[in-house]
């Protein structure tokens, strides 16, 4: 097996995406016996070469944010998008669809993405996962089950029977339902399922008359233009 | 050299985008820290927000350091809300805290500011070279501080559990105890990893003189106390009005100065500078042992402040744990006496004084919303004190190299931490 020769590197984000990564602990250890960190500005390395795959957390805020990607990418193989700022410009962990005005563009709308790790911050084992996958030259398997058919395994009580908004039935899943099995909601950080249908959501929410958020509104209009019917 | 413009971008081993300019004339050095985050205006974001939303949205602040922020969120929400809660679980939370600031500090000391003392241009070159035994060291310490967040927060970075009015889970018995077992065998090895980074030359200059932090009876505060400003202790409710902040053309976060225009540190070592008296334990020993006494006007002491905390915050951790390992039943029931209301918390980040304040109104929203973090007020002190350096530098003859190395050195003592500072603006 060849070295990988990989580069962390941050947009605008809160970095914690590349904590997670550290925070693996002897498992990156474990790693770096096939894996190379040539790029990474919080552990110190900088080397103006090329890559095989370039883990980037963040949106793009501003033009240097978007040169910056344009020089990541021209320079690797791979270009993995790290965390929701990265997958979707933050807008399912931050709720906010475009009102804002606030310039938060994820990375596909000015590069070719090859990967998602979703989520808030991104779940460790889908990390180590992927790059095992890459180290194989193999295509990593995509999710289409929801945060709700995880956390139904644990046989807890329903929070939306409660009626708290919990947002597991739309989210995609892979994080084996961490919230709600730590007792609170989804905020659904993860973004939504493929198969989510927003309309029956709504309609479930307001049966446990829990109010629907605003979001969900504007999170079923942009679904709506993106050519899905619900 | 006079005359020229040094730019040192994107300094690396710190957390978030910090670009540094020297400016140097016959009369004077000019130093700007430009934090160079794009800003993802995080104040306009949680104006309208239902109250519960907020430490969700509050703690993405920082990845490093998002435990304290999302109990400082959690803080300030129950403050506005006069939610009391029982003594347990603010034990638990100061618990999940000192997990997170012992993570925090175990990360700079031994991945950011090592190499600055042992030559080295990373700590990738020790795993190259096959050189494990002290990052195997650091690893176990940094796990059981990760573990604690991870069992008692749901997890390590941005963690789930402090919810308002309380934790939305209750840690088991056997869960306490696991973690207790492991303490011995932890303070053997940070105490190892502790006197590594006490045994470094420090030197003494640049100094501040102006140090703000938390002030307690009876320990290292963190979560409650008054606020200790230059001396002088204030009720931390009214601090926002002790300082002013600035904007500056060339950065992109919010500069602080004291009301007399002054700069001032925050931090692990203004910690320990107002709070000296009541360091215990194996840090107290420590300090005996190296000679080492607080006040310490050096910026880089700041070092050495941290490697001690991990001392003591351990000690701390294993106190809270053996006290709740004894109970039945952890109290957690909160009593809340009204709808609406103006919170606000000061409380101690890893890399110092942090704030937070909202005020919600009758239908649970959230209409104002104002953030101070730790760096932020740092920044005008970086300057100052890299002018400083430089200046003294500079009659000495250093090359370019040398200073832009030294002056690297000195930003990364205040462990800034420019995600924090560059992502809030009030509304």
């Amino acid at each position: 097996m060849e070295r990988l020769r990989i580069g962390l590197y941050c947009l605008s984000s809160c970095e914690g995406c590349v904590v997670q990564v550290l925070n693996l602990e002897e498992k990156l250890l474990e790693i770096m016996k096939y894996v190379d960190i040539v790029e990474c500005r919080v552990l110190g390395v900088r080397r103006e070469e090329p890559v095989d795959v370039a883990f980037v957390e963040g949106f793009v805020a501003s033009r240097e944010g978007e040169k910056k990607l344009v020089r990541i990418r021209k320079k690797t193989r791979i270009l993995v998008a790290m965390g929701d700022c990265a997958c979707s410009g933050g807008r399912f962990l931050m709720k906010d669809f475009g009102d804002s005005e606030i310039r938060a563009d994820p990375l596909s709308r000015i590069v070719k993405v090859d990967y998602y790790l979703w989520g808030c911050p991104i779940d460790q084992k889908e990390f180590l996962s992927l790059v095992r996958n890459i180290l194989h030259d193999r295509k990593p398997r995509e999710i289409s089950r929801t945060v709700c058919s995880e956390c139904i395994l644990y046989e807890r009580e329903c929070l939306l029977d409660r009626g708290i908004l919990c947002l597991g039935p739309i989210t995609r899943g892979g994080c084996d339902a961490l919230c709600p099995r730590n007792g609170r909601n989804c905020f659904g950080c993860r973004g939504l399922s493929d198969d989510a249908n927003i309309d029956a959501f709504i309609g479930i929410l307001q049966e446990k008359r829990v109010s629907p958020p605003q979001y969900l509104f504007r999170m079923r209009e942009l679904r709506r233009n993106e050519g899905k019917t619900h | 050299m006079r005359g020229k413009l040094i730019e040192v971008k994107e300094i690396m081993r710190i957390e978030g985008h910090l670009d540094l300019e020297i400016v140097v004339d016959d009369h004077r050095v000019k130093v700007r820290a430009a934090a160079k985050e794009g800003t993802r205006i995080l104040g306009k974001i949680l104006v309208g927000r239902d109250y519960w939303e907020v430490p969700e949205i509050a703690s993405r602040m920082c990845g490093v350091c998002s435990v304290i922020h999302k109990v400082t969120a959690v803080m300030a929400i129950e403050n506005a809300l006069g939610i009391e809660l029982s003594e347990d679980i603010q034990l638990l939370r100061e618990l999940i805290v000192i997990g997170g600031h012992i993570q925090s500090h175990l990360l700079h000391l031994f991945y950011f500011v090592i190499p600055d003392y042992l030559g080295a241009e990373s700590i990738i070159d020790n795993i190259k070279r096959n050189d494990l035994a002290m990052i195997r060291d650091v690893i176990s310490v940094k796990k059981w501080a990760n573990d604690i967040v991870e069992r008692f927060g749901g997890r390590a970075v941005h963690p789930v559990s402090p919810v308002v009015g309380g934790l939305s889970k209750l840690p088991s018995q056997a869960d306490l105890i696991r973690i207790l077992e492991k303490t011995v065998e932890v303070k053997k090895t940070a105490t190892e990893l502790t006197r590594k980074i006490l045994e470094f030359d420090y030197s003494d200059f640049p100094a501040e003189k102006n140090f703000v932090s938390l002030k307690r009876n009876g320990g290292i505060p963190l979560l409650v106390g008054s606020v200790c400003i230059c001396g002088e202790e204030a009720d931390p409710r009214a601090y926002p009005n002790y300082i002013k902040y600035i904007k500056e053309e060339y950065s992109t976060a919010l500069h602080f100065l004291l009301k007399n225009d002054e700069p001032f540190m925050v931090g692990a070592l203004a910690r320990l500078n107002n709070n000296y008296p009541a360091l215990e334990g194996l840090a107290k020993d420590l300090c005996s042992e190296y000679n080492i006494r607080f006040p310490n006007y050096s910026v880089f002491a700041n070092n050495q402040a941290q490697a001690l905390e991990i001392l003591y915050f351990i000690e701390k951790a294993e106190e809270i744990l053996e006290k709740l390992a004894r109970k039945k039943n952890i109290e957690s029931s909160p009593r809340t006496t009204r709808r609406r209301g103006i919170g606000i918390a000061v409380t101690e980040a890893p890399r110092g004084l942090l704030v937070h304040e909202y005020s919600v109104n009758d239908h649970g929203k959230v209409i104002s919303a104002n953030i101070i973090t730790p760096t932020a007020q740092n920044l005008k002190s970086i300057e100052r004190r890299a002018e400083g350096l430089v200046g003294v530098l500079l009659d000495e003859g250093a090359s370019f190299m040398e200073l832009q190395k030294n002056v690297e050195k000195l930003v990364r003592s205040y462990d800034p931490c420019i995600s924090c500072a560059a992502r809030f603006r009030k509304y």
